[in-house]
């Protein structure tokens, strides 16, 4: 029992840290980018500038509804099947790729939730718009984990790290690691977590809700990114593999801050692409036969060799 | 896509840059040269009285009407300046009044720290105005 409550404080800890490291560098990082100074609230850097932010989401209602209290939950609980290290994981399962896919699903449909009560249809059209064009973009990331799934033999996270303890799946498969970036670039974008990106077909969504139900919101919307660039880490680049001397979870914080700081600077060299339409093409035209050509050819893969023993 | 590429890599170098914003009351630039701060008025080193001799080229010239010029005609039957103000809440900052003075008595100064929490504090008299702050660049 202790082992339990000090594993959840411990998760709860990372969360937490995590979520505050992201946003002092989408800050301070997109300020340099820019060649702007950032968000300064204090003298030491901007260092309290995510306690600044949070403060000013509770200083305006308290209240929340039972569906962003879900949402919220589950923002948490879906790091549960999410093995941080070889022994830090919450509830240890064979499917738990399966499980944390499906959280991240229910993630995102609680998250128009909250907008579905507003009085302004035209926020309740940009935030239905906005879900169903990041369920789009999931279609590639579902593909390309499929397409993982094919090659390990395992719906398990740890069993799918520990099957690349000689190659990472990256080398296996690097269209459809560059397909799941490109992808998670995009959701990024269009959550506009950068305060500075815009899309003009979601403006006015950002307007909707406040307090800490809006809290809570920003937060499922960083918690979906940190769970895909997870997915990431592990399903194509080794998790928590150990490399040489450096500890496996430091490996990974590294490996999960590095792709987070591309996709930060991706975000950035395609500022000028801000249009919903131009973004849905770009993942028609682009994203999505690459992964299916991907997924093809793992298929084709897995049939020659499970099936005909020809490789 | 190579010019996506290529903003990816100024993007990146834009990191180790150094930034080019300031914070703005701690930290100082020197403004540019040329720039239009509030009016100025010059005075004669040699006598040290005033240049402006009161014409009201600069009045007709302000598009804003927010220069006043009168004139007094003195003991030895001279037109002498009496007044020059400047309302600050009105002026645009073109720089006509000084391109319509004939005898240079006008330029623009580089000072821009102007606010004021009432209207009063935003006009000068030629006391004011006569101040030799705008005949050096100023620093924020």
């Amino acid at each position: 029992m202790v082992l339990i409550f000090k594993k959840i404080v411990y998760l709860l800890l990372v969360i937490v840290v995590n979520l505050y490291v992201c946003t002092y560098l989408a800050n301070k990082l997109t300020a340099h980018m820019e060649l702007r100074r950032g968000y300064r609230v204090s003298k030491a850097g901007g260092i309290s500038l995510p306690f600044s932010r949070f403060f000013k989401y509770l200083s305006n209602e308290p209240g929340i509804n039972f569906w962003t209290f879900m949402l919220f939950v589950f923002s948490f609980l879906i790091w549960s099947v999410s093995p941080l290290s070889a022994s830090m994981v919450l509830i240890d399962m064979d499917s738990s790729l399966m499980v944390a896919l499906l959280m991240l699903l229910v993630i995102l449909t609680l998250n128009v939730s909250s907008h579905m009560l507003t009085g302004y249809n035209m926020i309740m059209i940009q935030s239905m718009r906005k879900t169903a064009s990041v369920l789009f973009f999931m279609i590639p990331v579902f593909l390309n984990i499929s397409g993982v799934v094919l090659i390990n033999k395992t719906l398990g996270f740890k069993e799918i790290i520990n099957s690349q303890y000689q190659y990472w799946n990256v080398i296996y498969q690097p269209l459809g690691f560059l397909t799941t970036l490109l992808s998670v670039l995009f959701i990024f974008k269009q959550f506009k977590l950068n305060r500075k990106s815009e899309i003009e077909a979601f403006s006015t969504d950002s307007c909707e809700g406040k307090g800490l139900g809006k809290a809570i919101n920003r937060f499922s919307e960083y918690n979906i990114i940190f769970v895909l660039i997870y997915m990431l880490t592990v399903l194509y680049l080794g998790g928590y593999q150990n490399l040489y001397i450096v500890r496996g979870e430091v490996m990974l914080g590294l490996k999960f801050y590095l792709i987070f700081v591309i996709i930060l600077i991706a975000e950035r060299s395609i500022a000028k692409i801000n249009d919903y339409k131009l973004i849905q093409r770009i993942n028609i035209r682009y994203i999505l036969p690459l992964s299916v050509v991907n997924f093809i050819v793992t298929l084709g893969f897995f049939i020659y060799r499970n099936i005909f023993g020809l490789i | 896509m190579v010019r996506l590429i290529k903003n990816f890599f100024i993007a990146f170098a834009n990191i180790f840059r150094k930034p080019r914003t300031v914070v703005y009351p701690t930290e100082k630039i020197i403004i540019p040269e040329g720039s239009r701060g509030m009016v100025h008025l010059k005075l004669d080193l040699d006598s040290l009285d005033m240049l402006c001799d009161g014409c009201g080229r600069c009045q007709k010239a302000c598009p804003r009407d927010c220069i006043k010029v009168r004139t007094i005609v003195d003991e030895m039957g001279r037109e002498v300046l009496e007044e020059f103000s400047l309302d600050l809440g009105s002026c645009i900052f073109c720089g006509n009044c000084v391109d319509a003075c004939k005898i240079r008595a006008i330029d623009m100064s580089y000072r821009y720290q102007l606010a004021s929490s009432n209207r009063e504090g935003l006009r000068f008299g030629k006391e004011e105005l006569v101040k030799p702050s705008g005949t050096l660049r100023d620093f924020w």
